[in-house]
């Protein structure tokens, strides 16, 4: 069968290569084609870290998001590990993120941090490990990677605005808060214009996404109100540092 | 007034109880120490702490009588890895006298004829070991004062001519108890063996244990996790026996200048593995200061459960499942940073938003599950432990805020959402009620603010603080 055009040959190479070297762990899929059908392999991948950066409610909420998703999905724990955990169980809740199974890891102490992250990135019994980590330097970030790699466990390492760069991981996100739309008065349903910076095997790409809340009755889940083609006055492509 | 004397001092006559200014008159190159009751106890403590490198069983009294107190060592079962019991002793009351006390030590067969004899008989200077057959003749030399007994009972008992344990022991029990109370019969049965005496020791002695006794001190960390792979397997093995797993275990290194160290372990479940206990232990070997040298380890399972043996897989025949162990990464985060830093989120019955969950350790058990309250407005993902304050400006004294600044940046506020009233629980004091909104700003960022109090409660306007995080 001869491709139809170039680009879309390229593109589906560089996706089929993203594939095998991810699909030993599986994929996570947002729910949503727009993005799953973008990302190589058919979501972000498991035994992979991946860098969230931005705004610090948005990029919170964006990791909760993700995962809480896989909590649901694996029936597994969700490790946070973080200098000061001052997570709200209720709030998470509504992220769809089960307290319940969410292990919280108090460590003051950068190179303690890293150390817990990695030893929860070394675990297979659980979904996912989240960091929020201030700095990270070349061997720590291939560590962690190594660690995701090995286990299957996705790692999210939450990372302050200005981190430009970070080792080691396959995706890097950039999270930041969208005003929210309603008719009614008050809040709409939470919206972040979340960018991937970075991504093996596909160009960098921009969404505005929404999340329904989840609650007792639905699970929460994304939504996508543009792709950056709609959007002609944001930045489409932001260059990775 | 004198506490204790050394051996010259009471050789010229000094005696615990003289006033001091008798005593330099009677002794005018008398050298002096205040006393300090607390640090004869630490001492003491110490002291029976190193004593633990004989054997676990070890005891103190409670009591410290003319700056001398005694030790009691279990050594039954024991004696025979130091060389039998003269051994034993010679080695106590050598390293004794190498750390610069004056010890009298007796081995008898129970623990009243051992003060007895440790305190009343010459020979126990120089560690007297004793057969049950001469113990009895030893015994019925010394003075009632080694029954333990009140003075006025020694005095009433010497009137009567009976100054030694051996006139008591052919006397009929009735009169005597009737003359001088039950506790001269007790302990009469006590030190001759006739009847028991509970004492605690110091430290729970677990049934499952090893130890480890070098020819030659250690100090470097490879001796030290070489040591814990012969100590491990051997408590791992009685455990086996046993059909028990650690819960707890404590490794005690004994130090040549009569320091002892220990690392407590802990674990989530039973384990009765070496490798992974060691693991955890290795965690902590940083800590540990070998000072001029380690001369023995000890192992305890202080805290054990029942486990039942698990089968050995065929390695070629079953693949091994991979190992979902997340009590293991408990174990090794709660080791590490502390059990009260591994934590899960538990709910408290409270609507004051920062007292409805409360951070338990993971070993606690959790009361309920949060659940979602749809009649509740949402809450923040993340809570601050303290609420910081910020400048409002409210256009409306019970209006949201119109834009606030917080960490030396403004927010515009364009959405909001409140109030909520959330009075204060009533009995707490300075109780007051916060009105809390739920705001977005020009760009989507999201904060759970509130105002602390009423307008026209208090003389100034209520302050405004932000509590959380929207995502």
């Amino acid at each position: 069968m001869l491709p139809r055009r170039d680009t879309s040959l390229v593109a589906s190479l560089r996706r089929e290569i993203g594939r095998v070297e991810l699909r030993p762990h599986g994929v996570l899929s947002f729910g949503r084609p727009e993005i799953d059908g973008y990302l190589p392999g058919g979501g972000l991948a498991c035994g992979a870290l991946h860098a969230v950066t931005g705004e610090a409610g948005a990029r919170l909420g964006f990791a909760a998001c993700l995962a809480g998703r896989l909590q649901r999905q694996s029936g597994r724990p969700v490790v946070w590990v973080s200098a000061r955990p001052e997570l709200y169980g209720t709030g998470l809740l509504r992220l769809g993120l089960d307290p319940a199974r969410l292990l919280l890891v108090r460590a003051p102490r950068p190179s303690d941090l890293l150390w817990a992250l990695e030893e929860a990135l070394r675990t297979p019994g659980i979904a996912a490990a989240i960091g929020e980590a201030r700095a990270l330097d070349a061997v720590a970030g291939r560590r962690l990677q190594l660690a995701a790699q090995t286990s299957g466990v996705m790692g999210l390492l939450l990372m302050q605005e200005d981190a430009q760069s970070v080792p080691g991981s396959v995706t890097r996100w950039h999270l930041g808060a969208a005003p929210s739309m309603s008719d009614l008065p008050g809040l709409g349903p939470t919206r972040w214009q979340a960018d991937l910076m970075r991504c093996r095997g596909a160009e960098p790409k921009s969404w505005l996404m929404e999340w329904q809340d989840a609650t007792d009755s639905a699970a929460g889940g994304f939504a996508v109100i543009a792709e950056p083609l709609d959007r002609p006055h944001r930045p489409a492509i932001r260059i990775a540092g | 007034m004198i506490a204790a004397v050394n051996q010259e001092a009471a050789s010229a006559g000094l005696n615990p109880g003289l006033p001091l200014a008798d005593a330099r008159a009677l002794e005018p190159g008398l050298q002096t120490q205040p006393e300090d009751a607390a640090a004869d106890r630490r001492q003491l403590e110490d002291l029976a702490d190193w004593c633990g490198r004989y054997t676990p069983w070890v005891a103190t009294e409670p009591e410290i009588a003319d700056g001398a107190a005694g030790i009691w060592l279990d050594v039954t079962g024991a004696a025979h890895l130091f060389g039998g019991e003269p051994a034993l002793l010679a080695d106590l009351l050598a390293r004794m006298r190498g750390f610069g006390f004056a010890a009298a030590l007796a081995l008898a067969s129970t623990p009243a004829a051992a003060w007895a004899l440790a305190r009343f008989d010459a020979r126990a200077a120089e560690g007297l070991v004793l057969m049950p057959e001469t113990e009895r003749a030893a015994l019925a030399g010394l003075p009632v004062a080694a029954l333990r007994l009140a003075p006025q009972i020694v005095t009433g008992l010497e009137k009567f001519g009976l100054g030694r344990i051996g006139a008591l022991t052919g006397l009929a029990r009735g009169p005597l108890v009737a003359r001088f109370g039950e506790t001269l019969a007790r302990r009469l049965d006590q030190v001759l063996g006739r009847g028991g005496e509970p004492i605690s020791p110091r430290r729970p002695v677990p049934p499952h244990r090893a130890h480890l006794a070098f020819a030659e001190p250690i100090a470097t960390r490879a001796a030290i996790e070489a040591a814990l792979d012969h100590l491990l397997p051997a408590l791992m093995q009685s455990l086996e026996q046993a059909r028990r797993g650690l819960r707890r275990l404590e490794i005690a290194f004994y130090r040549v200048d009569g320091a002892v160290r220990r690392i407590p372990i802990g674990t989530m479940q039973p384990v009765r593995d070496a490798g992974y206990v060691k693991r955890l232990v290795a965690e902590h070997l940083d800590k540990i200061d070998p000072g001029e040298g380690i001369e023995l380890m000890r192992a305890l399972a202080i805290e054990t459960e029942p486990m039942l043996p698990r089968q050995v897989p065929l390695p070629d025949l079953v693949p091994a499942p991979p190992k979902a162990d997340i009590a293991g990464l408990v174990d090794r985060l709660a080791n590490r940073l502390g059990a009260a830093n591994v934590l899960r989120a538990s709910p408290c019955a409270s609507h004051v938003p920062e007292r409805a969950q409360a951070l338990l350790p993971l070993g606690e058990r959790a009361r309920a599950a949060i659940s979602a309250r749809p009649a509740l407005p949402p809450r923040p993902p993340r809570l601050l432990s303290n609420p910081e304050p910020i400048d409002a400006m409210a256009l409306l004294p019970d209006a949201p805020p119109r834009q606030f600044r917080w960490r030396g940046e403004t927010y515009r506020i364009r959405r909001a959402e409140g109030p909520e009233r959330i009075a204060d629980e009533w009995w707490r004091e300075d109780a007051a009620t916060r009105d809390y909104y739920r705001v977005e700003d020009e760009s989507g960022r999201r904060f759970w603010l509130y105002r602390d109090g009423l307008y026209g409660e208090c003389p100034q306007a209520p302050r405004w603080y932000l509590h959380g995080l929207f995502a």
